[in-house]
């Protein structure tokens, strides 16, 4: 691995440590939502889908090995595979993927196809594990209508959002990068 | 704001100690308190409690995380606790005791996590972090160089961390040498997100940078190996030992009590 | 054994088509203006970009060994213009130990020669502080250090003794001297004092590379260094003919002035150079220190009047830019009280917008996406296209080209960004001008523009200046400060138009005099 991919690859996962962590040392006033889904597509954007996807393992392995990384409580460790929302971030990691595969880092129309698909690959692993855990971990009683409540209809909108800025600031750095000749 | 350090300056026994032992504990203890219960959770506490006795950070440091956990903690006992059927009426339930005790039970764990994270990060450099981690993958490196190359790439991020929020926080006081920021919500929100550009092409360029002074300093990529600072001495055995018992002891209090 | 670097016909962006050669234990002084590819040139041989044509040699007593065969990093020691970049460890130590480590030394060994290092290097006692916050000098004297434990066969300073005081300087010239027997070094300045001490001299203009003998003779000729824009040690310190400045700014603050102060004291005071010239009287204070804490850092008690010239001089790390950026309102006093145009200031203030600062290595600082967005980025959109032309010419001022004015901050010359971010500075129209070593890194034609317009600014607002060096204010100053560990342990004020300071208690502070 070369040591320009290397340290790119390692920014892009500090800036999800950091992007995961702005909510807990910065006050919530200042960033009222979580801004990772922003920094995951980005990473896929910028880094395309090896050392995209590769920035985001990294990020979820420091925040398994108990590093509290996370956006949400309790923010590392082992047992956050047992959290129903640990789905969305081995969805991250795929969706980081196919951004950057889908991405021809030439148009915003482009852009904003690759982060598209991005989310549904993301809701579509989410979503998945989410079921999975409540039926077999909690053993709670699940339906598909109360997945859906609880882990896409109340975040749908918001990432739809965040992926328009992601796909707008993604495109705009590679065009420079471009321009620049580096 | 963003210049808050974690890390707590000092000379203590848990500065000193090895980063291995750190990362092991840190490990360790977080599996165990995300996995036990009642008994185990009781254990843990008593140690932890202990541990925080000893350590020379202030209550202060401690202030936002027990107060986010307690926050925290309050919305998953009222989450859990509220209990309904199937499908989308969830305002048709009610109150069940099993809920509330779960949700609290989870609030205790988030908050000793809290704690347990808080106090590494307060007595350990990131780059000790990177150090400790780095040396839980050498055994891989045998199996496949590209275990080395993931190591470097962990000790490289923790790096980052630090140096990024710098970058953030110096971007942050230029913008503010140019004017002042608009005090609406809605225009902080604005402005914070037209410094997102600027963050990351800083980060990359930083990237750049650091890969060439990497270089410059004689990394060799593929290669790497893990950069010790400290040398093993007793208090890290006995680190180790009392780390055996502790978790021994919790694992027993739970399953065979 | 001698080792050697050889250039042939090497081209690479703004160079062209250059050769020369660098020896094991000679000196070299490479000078030119600004954006004339010296810092392109130092990269290129410490191996960060390779040559787009042309071929880099390393000899060994006259063979050639490939470039697979060297250690370069080993070999090749490079220290950059901006020192904030180069910093990779989490605190000083582990910065000054990195590459020792790397080197294959024990870990006890490594923490001794760091220690003596850090001694040597004046750093002792910030062993466990962060890099990032150590002040502009302490930082340039981190990264020397930690190059230098390396004992590599070539050294590239790029302006890196720029940021230090006398005495810094003089240490720092002391310990490479003392490793310079088995060094070749070349250091890129701007500075003739420091340039005559070498062995030889370079001279870059426009990509093209003139090498000479001994400085002494080239630098005595001052028809040489005017033509190729270098700073001659012992003409005066700024030449005048830069006159462009001052008409356009002070018409440019003319119009301001008369809509600031409607009624004008223009018609009191008769002749129209005396307009903006307030009486001593008259003056309101603008800002005032009252037992301001900031930590260890600064402690002070002081007023500062309006329209007043205010040179603050001191030892690297003293705190002067800790003054400053509690005077902009970026950091609050932990004790007393800070207030500006009478009153406190606190988060929440607005006196920020009178006040603007220009920091230290403020390219580093470019939020902007292109020079024009960063300079013009109080105009809305209608503005900007409306004044085009206007603003070119605003940029020219400040000798930024039209071609550079879509240029993307990033690549710029060290001392071009200097100039984008003076000219964003004055374009907000301040009250308040807070200066941290405007002039490192400019070229002739730049330091002049500089001086010209602050001798145009002087009177009609406020200006804070940072400075080592004593002789670029000796005119302009009315009032001067010097700081050491955080205290003012001097101060005068000029009377009727002079300053009467014994150099001697300057130069004892480190001051250059
Ligand atoms: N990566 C780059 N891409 C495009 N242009 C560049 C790049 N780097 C430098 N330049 C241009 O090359 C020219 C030479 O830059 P360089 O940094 O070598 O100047 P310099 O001689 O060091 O000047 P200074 O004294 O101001 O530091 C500048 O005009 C700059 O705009
Ligand atoms: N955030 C910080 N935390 C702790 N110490 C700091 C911090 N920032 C600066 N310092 C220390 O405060 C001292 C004064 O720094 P400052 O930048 O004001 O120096 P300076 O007078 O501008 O020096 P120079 O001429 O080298 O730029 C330095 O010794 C520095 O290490
Ligand atoms: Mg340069
Ligand atoms: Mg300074």
């Amino acid at each position: 691995m070369n040591a320009q991919h290397l340290a790119k690859t390692a920014a892009m996962a500090a800036l999800l440590c950091l992007a995961g962590m702005i909510m807990r040392w910065a006050s919530p006033a200042l960033v009222p939502f979580s801004v990772l889904p922003i920094f995951v597509f980005l990473t896929g954007l910028i880094l395309g889908p090896k050392y995209g996807s590769l920035a985001v393992i990294v990020y979820v392995f420091l925040g398994l090995l108990g590093l509290p990384v996370f956006a949400s409580a309790p923010f590392g460790g082992i047992g956050y595979v047992l959290k129903p929302s640990f789905g969305y971030l081995l969805g991250d990691i795929a969706a980081a993927y196919v951004v950057g595969k889908l991405y021809n880092r030439q148009s915003l129309l482009s852009a904003l196809l690759a982060v598209l698909g991005g989310i549904i690959v993301l809701y579509l692993i989410g979503l998945t594990y989410f079921y999975l855990v409540m039926h077999f971990v909690l053993q709670q009683s699940t339906t598909m209508a109360l997945v859906i409540s609880m882990g896409f209809l109340p975040f749908i909108a918001g990432d739809l959002i965040k992926g328009g800025i992601a796909a707008w600031v993604g495109n705009q750095l590679i065009k420079r990068q471009r321009s620049s000749g580096l | 704001m963003l210049e808050r350090g974690l890390y707590h300056p000092g000379e203590s026994t848990l500065h000193q100690l090895d980063p291995r032992l750190k990362i092991g504990s840190l490990v360790i203890l977080g599996l165990l308190m995300t996995t036990v219960n009642w008994g185990g959770l009781l254990c843990l506490t008593g140690g932890l409690l202990i541990m925080l006795g000893y350590s020379p950070l202030p209550i202060k440091a401690f202030q936002s995380v027990i107060k986010a956990g307690v926050v925290l903690g309050l919305f998953y006992t009222l989450i859990m606790g509220w209990h309904w059927e199937e499908g989308w009426f969830f305002w048709k339930g009610y109150w069940s005791m099993a809920g509330m005790l779960q949700g609290l039970m989870m609030s205790w764990r988030i908050l000793l996590v809290f704690l347990l994270t808080r106090m590494f990060s307060a007595f350990t450099l990131p780059s000790e972090q990177g150090i400790g981690i780095a040396f839980f993958l050498a055994p891989f490196y045998r199996i496949t160089p590209k275990a080395a190359d993931f190591a470097l790439l962990i000790t490289l991020t923790l790096r980052f961390i630090p140096l990024l929020l710098e970058e953030a926080a110096l971007l942050y006081k230029a913008r503010l040498a140019k004017g002042n920021l608009t005090g609406q919500w809605i225009g902080k929100i604005k402005d914070l997100a037209a410094l997102l550009l600027p963050l990351l092409r800083i980060a990359l360029r930083r990237a750049e940078e650091l890969a060439e002074n990497l270089v410059a300093r004689g990394y060799v990529s593929g290669s790497y190996r893990v950069l010790g600072t400290k040398e093993w001495e007793s208090k890290d055995s006995w680190g180790v030992v009392i780390l055996a018992l502790w978790s021994i002891g919790a694992l027993i209090i739970e399953f065979v009590l | 054994m001698m080792k050697s670097l050889e250039g042939k016909a090497i081209s690479l962006g703004m160079i062209q088509e250059i050769d020369f050669s660098l020896h094991q234990g000679e000196v070299i002084a490479l000078m030119g203006p600004n954006g004339a590819g010296k810092s392109t040139l130092a990269r290129l041989l410490a191996g960060l970009n390779e040559p787009t044509s042309g071929k880099l040699n390393f000899l060994e007593d006259g063979q050639e060994i490939p470039w697979t065969r060297v250690r370069r990093w080993q070999e090749i020691g490079i220290i950059g213009q901006h020192p904030r970049r180069q910093t990779i460890g989490a605190t000083v130590g582990e910065e000054l130990g990195f590459g020792l480590l790397n080197l294959g030394y024990g870990v006890k060994k490594v923490q001794e020669m760091v220690r003596e290092l850090a001694y040597r290097m004046g750093l002792e006692g910030k062993l466990n502080q962060s890099p990032a916050t150590l002040s502009g000098g302490e930082r340039q004297r981190l990264v020397l250090g930690a190059v230098l434990a390396l004992n590599p066969a070539f050294l590239l300073l790029d302006e890196a003794l720029s940021m230090l005081d006398k005495r810094a300087q003089e240490a720092c010239l002391e310990l490479l001297e003392e490793k310079g027997k088995h060094m070749g070094q070349l250091w890129i300045t701007h500075d003739p004092l420091l340039a005559e001490k070498a062995d030889r001299l370079w001279v870059m203009k426009e990509g093209k590379l003139l090498t000479l003998g001994r400085p002494h003779t080239a630098l005595r000729d001052d028809e040489f260094c005017q033509e190729y824009g270098i700073r001659a040690p012992y003409s005066p310190s700024y030449s005048p003919g830069y006159a462009s400045v001052r008409e356009k700014i002070g018409e440019k603050y003319q119009r301001v002035q008369n809509l600031r102060y409607p009624e004008g004291f223009s018609a009191a005071a008769g002749s129209e150079a005396e307009s903006f010239f307030l009486h001593e009287d008259e003056r309101k204070d603008t800002l005032e220190w009252r037992e301001a804490e900031y930590g260890q850092r600064l402690q002070l008690t002081e007023k500062i009047k309006e329209g007043c010239f205010l040179a603050v001089l001191g030892p690297s790390g003293a705190g002067k830019s800790t003054l400053l950026e509690s005077a902009v309102g970026l950091i609050y006093p932990s004790q007393g009280k800070f207030l500006a145009f009478g009153q406190e200031v606190t988060r929440q203030a607005t006196q920020r917008q009178k006040a603007r600062l220009l920091l230290q290595e403020p390219g580093e600082y470019i939020i902007g996406g292109t020079v024009y967005d960063e300079v013009f980025y109080l105009q809305n959109k209608k503005e900007r296209k409306a004044g085009v032309q206007r603003n070119i010419e605003y940029l020219q001022v400040f000798g930024i080209p039209q071609e550079k004015a879509l240029a993307y901050p990033e690549y710029l010359s060290g001392g071009e960004r200097q100039r984008v971010a003076l000219a964003a500075a004055l374009e907000s129209l301040p009250e308040i001008l807070l200066l941290d070593e405007p002039l490192l890194g400019l070229d002739l034609t730049g330091r002049s523009m500089m001086l010209e317009l602050l001798q145009e600014l002087k009177g009609r607002m406020t200006i804070l200046y940072i400075t080592h060096d004593w002789s670029e204010v000796r005119e302009l100053a009315d009032e001067v400060w010097l700081v050491e560990k955080g205290q003012i342990t001097f101060k005068r004020r000029s009377k009727d138009g002079a300053i009467e300071i014994d150099d001697q208690q300057l130069k004892e502070a480190g001051v250059h005099c």
